[in-house]
């Protein structure tokens, strides 16, 4: 199979700004912003596509090991079964991406769920696992914000670190029971 | 289909219980969910656009008019916009020839909001601040496609002709000496905003808040319940954050109109004599806690380091203390820090639901007319991120 997305879109990104968007209205505002996001954006899913699956194993990974700091058999068992069966898919060799970006999302509602539970109270046991939350929220949104640097989003985007170094396949072997970040 | 793409009548209901807000919202948020498993945004033509101006003036201005250069505006991110130029005769004036501007929702926008509401502040506040004149609304899209507001053009720019910025005015570069002419209007203008009478009788479409802790309150359940309504995925650290809120509302000391997206971007000004010409997208606007303006203005999505990299300019215009002194000293009103800080934190939060949830769910299905622009930000909510979670770190 030889249409592929690497070629499709540089073919696509080719004719764009060879072809479409000098022929549009310079009149047409709307029309011209809308190209010139067109274009960006294409780029950056060109440039990032090989590593989205990367990237969502490496999420995978984290909520797997921010869910284990979390969990409580007894006061979080739905966490405690969304760990079990994320991790399972984890170990499995050739996890689908739509499996693999469904496994995330079970996870980040059922930590979510357990971060509203505890958030809720006051006590010792808390604060030390809100923070890990933090911890793991800051690793998770510097990886987007790696992510999506051409975007031109960052203040101080040299201080941001480049996303091959940010998600590598050696995260994956925290993911096994007991590992800790 | 998910249940957010159809929700059914008892989800909404529940969220309705969860999450009570201002009836006027509460009527847009329901609005946006009955319309949700309906047709995509239909792609509409200025002849369309001009025919349903044409059809709403006519309903409510006795006499003779016509519609002429029809154009696109570009700038927003939630409306769609015709600039044209209305000649006509006033009711007691002349005939004449007046540059306006209709603002026109898509099938569901980015922030669903009241044209009723950002129709009656408009007329509060031309007489207060620089602001359009409003002329017309069409609340209910009776004679548009989709409801819709017309007011009068104005000019101005809203960054420099010779800088660059992201989308919607974002990151703008007013420039040294840009800055420095421009503050004083932006701090006046925001005091005079908040000091304005929230008793106006001109305000029914605006309810205000029963108790102290009543304007966070309704401020968090808007946002946290079009987090719920719209967003795909659950974000631990925004459940973190809404917990927190929820147990931390501050209890106002007094209550404003708030303009709700006071910031660089939002206005235009004359780079000749650097005076602020319009205050533009009042749609977010509310009876509320002045620290909710003061809050949003200081989010890092909206200002830049100075050309030395030393100091953050809230706004592109001045450092945080700076700006938080010259309005207290401007309004007569107290910042208060603990306050401020919930409201920077309620900040940072509405911003994502913004642009990540409500952004994400009209993109997927096809609701507006810039979709590709509502993707292009939802890359903000990155960097959105890392403010909410240093703003939690400094109070857990």
């Amino acid at each position: 199979m030889e249409i592929r997305a690497d070629i499709t879109l540089q073919a696509v990104l080719k004719s764009f700004s060879d072809v479409i968007i000098p022929a549009i209205d310079p009149g047409n505002q709307l029309a011209q912003e809308q190209a010139q996001l067109m274009w960006r954006l294409l780029t950056l899913l060109r440039d990032r596509l090989p590593m989205q699956y990367e990237y969502d194993r490496d999420e995978l990974v984290r909520l797997l090991t921010l869910g284990r700091d979390l969990q409580d058999t007894d006061e979080a068992p739905a966490l405690t079964g969304h760990l079990a069966d994320c991790e399972a898919l984890h170990r499995r060799a050739g996890a689908a991406p739509d499996e693999l970006v469904a496994a995330i999302a079970r996870l980040r509602a059922a930590i979510s769920d357990r971060v509203e539970q505890l958030a809720g109270r006051d006590d010792d046991r808390s604060g030390p696992a809100l923070r890990a939350v933090l911890r793991a929220a800051r690793q998770q949104h510097l990886r987007e914000r790696s992510w999506l640097l051409a975007q031109g989003w960052e203040v101080a985007p040299e201080t941001v670190p480049a996303i091959d170094t940010l998600i590598s396949f050696h995260n994956m072997d925290k993911a096994s029971p007991g590992a800790v970040e | 289909m998910t249940t957010k793409d159809k929700p059914s009548a008892e989800w909404i209901d529940g969220l309705r219980r969860r999450y009570p807000v201002e009836r006027e919202v509460d009527r847009v948020l329901v609005r946006k969910l009955h319309n949700r498993a309906g047709p995509a945004y239909d792609p509409q033509s200025l002849d369309t656009l001009k025919a349903g101006a044409n059809a709403l003036i006519a309903a409510r201005h006795a006499g003779e008019f016509s519609i002429e250069d029809a154009r696109w505006l570009t700038g927003g991110a939630s409306k769609l916009q015709m600039a044209f130029t209305l000649c006509w005769r006033p009711a007691g004036g002349d005939k004449q020839r007046t540059a306006m501007v209709l603002r026109m929702e898509p099938a569901a926008s980015v922030c669903e909001t009241s044209r009723l509401r950002e129709y009656q502040l408009l007329q509060i506040f031309e007489d207060v601040v620089p602001a359009p004149k409003p002329y017309w609304v069409d609340e209910n899209g009776d004679y548009l496609p989709y409801p819709a507001l017309i007011y009068g053009f104005v000019h101005g720019v809203t960054k420099p002709s010779r800088t660059t910025s992201n989308v919607s005015g974002l990151g703008t570069n007013l420039g040294p000496e840009l800055r420095n002419r421009l503050a004083p209007h932006f701090i006046g203008q925001l005091a005079r905003i908040h000091n304005h009478d929230i008793r106006d009788p001109r305000l029914s479409g605006f309810e205000t808040p029963p108790k102290p802790e009543t304007a966070a309150l309704w401020a968090l359940n808007w946002w946290q319940r079009v987090w719920e309504e719209d967003a795909n995925q659950d974000v631990p650290l925004m459940r973190l954050a809404s917990t927190w809120m929820r147990a931390n509302l501050p209890a106002s000391d007094r209550l404003s109109i708030i303009h709700g997206d006071y910031r660089t971007g939002n206005f235009l000004f004359d780079e000749d004599s650097a005076a602020i010409t319009a205050w533009l997208d009042w749609e977010l606007g509310h009876i509320g806690d002045r620290h909710e303006d003061i809050a949003w203005s200081m989010s890092p999505a909206f200002g830049h380091f100075d050309e030395n990299g030393g100091e953050f300019l809230s706004c592109g215009l001045l450092p945080e203390a700076e700006f938080i002194a010259r309005y207290e000293a401007a309004s007569g009103l107290a910042i208060d820090r603990r306050t401020l800080h919930f409201y920077r934190v309620l900040s940072a939060y509405k911003a994502i639901v913004i642009v990540l949830g409500a952004g994400y769910r009209n993109a997927r299905n096809g609701k507006s007319h810039q979709d590709v622009l509502l993707v292009w930000l939802m890359g903000l909510a990155s960097t959105l991120f890392d403010e909410l979670a240093t703003l939690l770190d400094e109070v857990l």
